[in-house]
């Protein structure tokens, strides 16, 4: 074995004659164990060890928020009686839109950001670029031990983290920017811009939402389907068929405000799927009609409440999943119930 | 000027028109349903049944409807066609325009003047008469004549 002292002299054989350690001032090389008076042998350092009392890490003391996750909680009171709970690292994972990253939204960003340390809920940060994979940092993010992961961009960003958080079963915060028409989710859901938001993520109140599933991908908002030839299951009960031309619109999570006020919101948190159908007036003839009102306007509606509908086609047609565009001959739709946890505020419509 | 171009319709029309609270399933004309529908909730239907149709609450067959389908349900409004039986726990309604082929059990049933109605009906909780005095008579005179 060798020791110390042969390291010692194999190092001064290597400098050569006349030539000391203490010449070159080397601070990384070990001095030899005679050389160094005042090291307290290694006995002597066991029998410190054994004096000493063990030294326990403090317990970090986390908000009552943290805890009631940790727990499975909603509504405890008193935090302190459940801050014995130990919390290695941040809870909270922030995931930065493209676009949020542009100069003006820069203020609103910072004033987010001040925000979130204010409330205590601040965590990492990820900004997304072309060359990173959304659903790799939220699954990296899982495996840290986060349970928070927050979106900060617009209803197409919550759409495209869904898929990943729908899978690992993180809560799922949302932060909305940008225009109000691009944020019409966050109304639903009754998230308000900005620093609003961050008080909403530490209110946390938690509600289960449906995702809906198209041929084994999850899906939040809703399906449409322009007029074509198809045939509808559902349920595997009954069929759809279809007398005149008719636009098919499957629903989970829907809502928006109409010329005369009124809101139509599916609601996401029932167990089923809202299938609209949309009936066509026939020609010439109903397009009078339906400009003199002798058509009911109810009567071109039909909706139905399914839990699993297949739409097959005779050829492949058009589908909007999500706004993305998808050509399919057969569509098989699902509900996942429950699948996604969220963050959503007091004014929701759902 | 009647140009209208359905093609460019969207749905925020639909909104205004569905944008009652109540979770209402509803068959528009020009729709055709084959099978067995169940529902939890009312049912309104204007276009076309076939099959079996049960729900816990109520059923109205609007008057351009035509049902082939023995219906369910707690309170049945008919103003249009049913052919096939009916059985409401609660209140049957006939309206004038409506045309029922078929045995009805109801609890309480209101015919309006005009209603057709071809079909046997029995009234539920109402309690026969284990024996009735005419056909006690005619008991009696036939085996007297024996």
């Amino acid at each position: 074995m060798r020791g110390p002292a042969m390291a010692g002299k194999a190092t001064s054989s290597v400098l050569g004659r006349g030539l000391s350690l203490k010449t070159f001032g080397a601070p990384t090389v070990a001095p030899p164990v005679a050389a160094s008076r005042n090291w307290p042998s290694s006995a002597a350092m066991e029998r410190e060890t054994a004096v000493l009392p063990a030294v326990r890490p403090k317990p970090i003391r986390v908000s009552l928020r943290d805890a009631q996750e940790k727990i499975g909680l909603r509504h405890v009171a008193g935090a302190a009686k459940i801050s014995a709970a130990r919390v290695s690292g941040p809870v909270h994972s922030y995931i930065y839109d493209t676009f949020v990253q542009e100069m003006k939204y820069l203020k609103t960003v910072r004033e987010i950001e001040n925000r979130l340390v204010d409330l205590g809920i601040n965590g990492r940060t990820h900004r997304l670029s072309c060359f990173k994979n959304l659903r790799e940092i939220v699954s990296d993010d899982v495996a840290r031990g986060i349970k928070t992961v927050v979106i900060i961009g617009n209803d197409e960003s919550l759409i495209r983290v869904m898929d990943a958080a729908g899978e690992s079963g993180v809560v799922l915060g949302f932060i909305p920017m940008g225009p109000d028409k691009e944020n019409q989710l966050a109304k639903i859901l009754g998230i308000g811009a900005g620093t609003v938001a961050c008080d909403i993520l530490s209110a946390r109140l938690l509600q289960k939402i449906d995702l809906g599933v198209v041929n084994g991908h999850y899906f939040l908002t809703n399906i449409d389907i322009p007029a074509a030839n198809l045939f509808v299951e559902c349920d595997d009960k009954y069929k759809l068929s279809f007398l005149r031309s008719a636009d098919i619109r499957v629903c989970n999570l829907l809502g928006w405000q109409d010329d005369n006020g009124k809101n139509l919101v599916s609601n996401p948190s029932d167990g089923f799927l809202e299938t609209v159908v949309y009936s066509k007036s026939s020609g010439f003839l109903g397009n009078v009609r339906e400009l003199f009102k002798e058509e009911k306007k109810s009567a071109r509606l039909s909706v139905f409440y399914n839990r699993k509908i297949n739409i097959i086609g005779n050829a492949p047609f058009v589908a909007w999943v999500d706004r993305r565009k998808v050509l399919n001959k057969k569509l098989e739709i699902t509900i996942a119930p429950g699948k996604l946890k969220m963050i959503i505020g007091k004014n929701r419509q759902i | 000027m009647f140009k209208k171009d359905d093609t460019a319709h969207n749905f925020e029309e639909l909104e205004a028109v569905a944008g009652s609270e109540e979770a209402e399933t509803i068959i528009a004309a020009g729709v055709r349903v084959d099978g067995n529908f169940n529902s939890r909730g009312n049912i309104l239907i204007e276009g076309i049944v076939k099959g079996s149709m049960k729900t816990d609450k109520d059923l109205t067959i609007g008057e351009k409807a035509k049902i082939y389908a023995s219906v369910a349900a707690v309170n049945v409004y008919v103003a249009g066609e049913a052919q096939g039986n009916i059985k409401a726990s609660g209140r049957l309604e006939l309206s004038p325009t409506a045309r029922v082929f078929g045995d009805v059990e109801v609890k309480t049933l209101v015919v309006a003047a005009g209603a057709i109605l071809n079909g046997k009906c029995a009234m539920i909780g109402v309690e026969t008469p284990a024996v009735e005095d005419g056909e006690l008579k005619e008991k009696k005179n036939v085996k007297d004549k024996e």
